[in-house]
């Protein structure tokens, strides 16, 4: 083993082995995949995203959530992600297809997010949480995202998506002041919202 | 793409590399580089830091240690 | 020491053929060695802040004030980079390259352009990591550094790598040894995986979940197939090295380098396990894992039983120490993660802290160690000048080897508790996140173990470097007694 073409060749070639075995045949597999229906002539699946669902995604990406949160059910059986209510069905590789950027994650520190727009559908709910998760969640390790909030003097009439703290809550803004969400939390919120997987495709049908 | 397409592939890919595998072993036997070959591990050393001495020691204590031979 | 700035000077245009001394190699290295650890060390202090910060607040999550840059997932990220790619590639670039001209008995020339390369990669990291922090962190594991940077990242890698290929190529010794084998792969294995997933991911992303497949490909085989085989040539080169004997069996490592080539790189998709990608690229990924057994036993055979028999010499050896601590977790974690791998392990352990436990233990356990004690012998030689305190060396040991051991015990422990109890629906997930608040703690306290250390560490380098070198001429450094003598001689013709 002095040869330096020789070792090349076999590193290289270790190399490629993989890169052709895993990532060039799942990308001949599953490179052509489109949305599908169920049956002919019925919406076919998943939907594109709207535009603020994916400028809520960058928020997303730019706070780091996927640290903490994955985005894949796993088959009913396999963990209890189906008894938690994380998906109704597990997640295939086309539900993914529309995403520029896949946000997987392999950390759950908090539940999978993949479903939570049907399971948690209040975006008053996800704004208090994401304020402050003890207010919703107490005891949550979920580190506060006060930072997307603004306090502001109430004006004339009290701001339509002021946050409603629950009676006695600390922190509250003192009287006469309100927080509000930033345009940055309302598109994060429109994101969650619009995280579902209430749709099923023919590779998965619910309760799988 | 079809599943068993993808595992032809894989195989015939498989079978490629091994055998481009094992022609590397025989070229390289052919061409001696497996002569003297447990000689290399002895490629560390040279008279500066010949075997069978110590190289390593706590700062200070070397005056103690050197006199440990390795057996 | 004085050194004639060509070898010419004194050897003659003939002798430029033969074989060079260690202290000239040596020499011809000094400046960017010493480069690479200083900046080595400053990352690994700044990812340790990082660290503790990150770590604390997981536990307390309303201890930092709530600031956008030090959002969990930002300083989470800027920890991992921090360590990995400037702590871990600072010190296996030094390693490395140092090995390598070592074995191949050439000395470095044009030292300076190598020195540039080296500050453009940090240049690139600090960019990438103040990145990070301010927002324009990617969200993908292990490629947290936005793409701006990446560019610059991959051409001064490739220059630096450059060097220990080139060594290679001009190598004056007639013999190869086993460490020259990984480090000429590693070299060459890392520039490819991270163009390879930047175009993958970031400029041509590919559709949907193959970018997870790809993401993983690289994720483990950063590990696998760059700090792996930088640690285990280090290993393969110390050991033998410091007690004087040569390695136990030359041909298992042979066999050890090319199935560790084979498999390692098939193994990062059991982090899919149960995910949305095709059944078959997992089933490959696990096949992979648990192959790796072969590569681990055959190493371990190899480095555990050159040490048998030489204990007295491994806990007199501040090198040694580390190293085979290092040697030690690397079957160890190796085992665990092959176990890891089986579909109904990774069932309990799959997103849980035990990852992350899992993580620590090959990064901190195996190739940090390794790195750690490889500083300890080079140093000297580079300066010529002994370790000013031998108190500080031990701090260092006990705190880092008392404090990876926490860490891997608790996150292991704690993170298959959490695994059990995630898969059991009676139990409310958020009773889950308290149970696991213990273990984070004790996480916590293993990383202010492990800071003290590296604090014992950085104290001990910087006073090194600050120290002048005459002082200890007759106490004699960790080096050889007879080479020394010889170069204080001439230093004293001087
Ligand atoms: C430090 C880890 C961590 C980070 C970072 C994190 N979360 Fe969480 N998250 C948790 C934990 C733990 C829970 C469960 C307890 C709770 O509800 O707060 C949770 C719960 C949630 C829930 C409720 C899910 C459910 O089914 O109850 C949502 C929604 C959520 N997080 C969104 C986010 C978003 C959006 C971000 C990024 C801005 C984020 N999280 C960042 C840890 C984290």
């Amino acid at each position: 083993m002095k040869n330096l073409p020789l070792l090349f060749c076999g590193i290289f070639f270790c190399l490629a082995f993989s890169w052709t075995g895993l990532i060039l045949s799942s990308q001949l597999q599953l490179g052509s995949l489109r949305p599908a229906a169920i049956e002919e002539g019925e919406l076919t699946y998943p939907r594109r995203p709207t535009g603020q669902a994916e400028q809520g995604k960058q928020e997303y990406i730019r706070l780091g959530c996927i640290y903490c949160h994955s985005q894949q059910p796993r088959m009913k059986g396999f963990g209890a992600d189906f008894e938690r209510g994380w998906g109704d069905r597990q997640s295939v590789p086309r539900d993914y297809i529309w995403q520029k950027r896949v946000l997987l994650g392999t950390m759950r520190t908090g539940p999978d997010l993949m479903n939570v727009g049907q399971r948690l559908t209040s975006a008053d709910w996800h704004h208090l949480h994401l304020y402050d998760p003890q207010i919703t969640s107490p005891g949550s390790i979920m580190t506060p995202f006060s930072y997307l909030y603004e306090t502001r003097r109430v004006g004339e009439v009290p701001s339509a998506d002021a946050l409603r703290f629950p009676p006695g809550y600390a922190m509250a803004p003192a009287e006469g002041y309100e927080i509000v969400p930033t345009d940055r939390a309302r598109l994060l919120v429109d994101y969650l919202l619009s995280l579902k997987l209430d749709y099923e495709l023919p590779e998965a049908k619910f309760s799988q | 793409m079809e599943w068993n397409y993808c595992l032809t592939f894989i195989v015939f890919l498989g079978i490629f590399f091994f055998s481009s595998g094992i022609s590397a072993l025989v070229w390289a036997v052919r061409n001696g580089h497996f002569q003297k070959f447990d000689e290399q591990a002895r490629a560390i050393f040279t008279e500066e830091e010949p075997e069978g001495t110590h190289t390593d020691y706590f700062p200070g204590k070397m005056s103690v240690n050197s006199k440990i031979s390795n057996k | 020491m004085q050194l004639p700035a060509s070898s010419d000077d004194v050897l003659g245009p003939l002798a430029i053929r033969d074989q060079l001394s260690l202290t000239r190699i040596d020499a011809s290295l000094r400046f960017v060695c010493l480069f690479f650890f200083t900046a080595a060390l400053v990352w690994l202090l700044i990812g340790t802040v990082f660290a503790l910060l990150t770590s604390f607040s997981l536990h307390s999550p309303s201890l930092l004030p709530c600031w956008e840059w030090l959002t969990f997932g930002r300083i989470r990220s800027a920890h991992l980079n921090a360590v990995a790619f400037g702590w871990g590639n600072n010190a296996a670039f030094a390693v490395a390259i140092w090995i390598m001209a070592r074995l191949c008995r050439a000395e470095i020339r044009h030292g300076g352009l190598l020195l540039i390369a080296a500050i453009f990669w940090n240049i690139g990291l600090t960019v990438g990591i103040f990145g990070i922090l301010r927002g324009d962190i990617t969200s993908v594991e292990w490629l947290e550094m936005p793409t701006y940077v990446a560019p610059l990242l991959a051409v001064s890698y490739v220059l630096i790598g450059a060097w220990g290929v080139l060594a290679f190529a001009y190598k004056k010794s007639e013999h190869v040894y086993v460490s020259q084998w990984y480090i000429l792969a590693a070299l060459f294995w890392f520039p490819w995986l991270y163009t390879i997933v930047q175009i993958m991911i970031f400029f041509e992303p590919a559709l949907g979940t193959v970018q997870a497949i790809t993401n993983w490909w690289f994720g483990h085989n950063a590990l696998g197939l760059w700090f792996t085989p930088i640690g285990v040539a280090a290993a393969y080169y110390f050991l033998p090295k410091v007690l004087g004997v040569p390695i136990r069996s030359y041909y298992l490592s042979l066999l050890g380098f090319w199935s560790l080539a084979l498999f390692y790189n098939w193994a990062g998709m059991h982090h899919l396990i149960g995910g949305p990608i095709p059944v078959w690229v997992i089933s490959a990924g696990t096949v992979a894992s648990v192959m790796m057994v072969i590569p681990v036993i055959v190493t371990a055979i190899n480095h555990h039983m050159t040490t048998v028999g030489h204990f007295k010499s491994v806990w007199q050896s501040p090198t040694l120490r580390f190293v085979v601590f290092g040697a030690m977790s690397y079957t160890l974690s190796s085992l665990i993660g092959s176990t890891m791998a089986l579909r109904e392990v990774s069932q309990v352990t799959h997103f849980t802290h035990a990852v992350v436990g899992h993580a620590h233990h090959g990064a901190y356990g195996f190739f940090t160690m390794v790195m750690f004690g490889s500083i300890y012998y080079m140093m000297p030689r580079l300066l010529n000048r002994e370790w000013p305190s031998a108190c500080l060396i031990r701090i260092h040991f006990w705190c880092a080897a008392l404090g990876i051991t926490l860490m891997a015990v608790a996150l292991h422990i704690g993170g298959w508790i959490q695994g059990v109890e995630m898969n059991t629906p009676d139990i409310l997930f958020l009773q889950v996140v308290k149970n696991t608040v213990p273990w984070l703690k004790a996480r916590s306290v293993s990383g202010v173990l492990l800071a003290s250390g590296h604090v014992a560490f950085f104290v001990n380098f910087i006073w090194m470097l600050c120290r002048r070198s005459e002082a200890f001429a007759h106490e004699g450094p960790t080096l050889i007694p007879l080479f020394w003598k010889k170069e204080a001689a001439t230093d004293q013709q001087d």
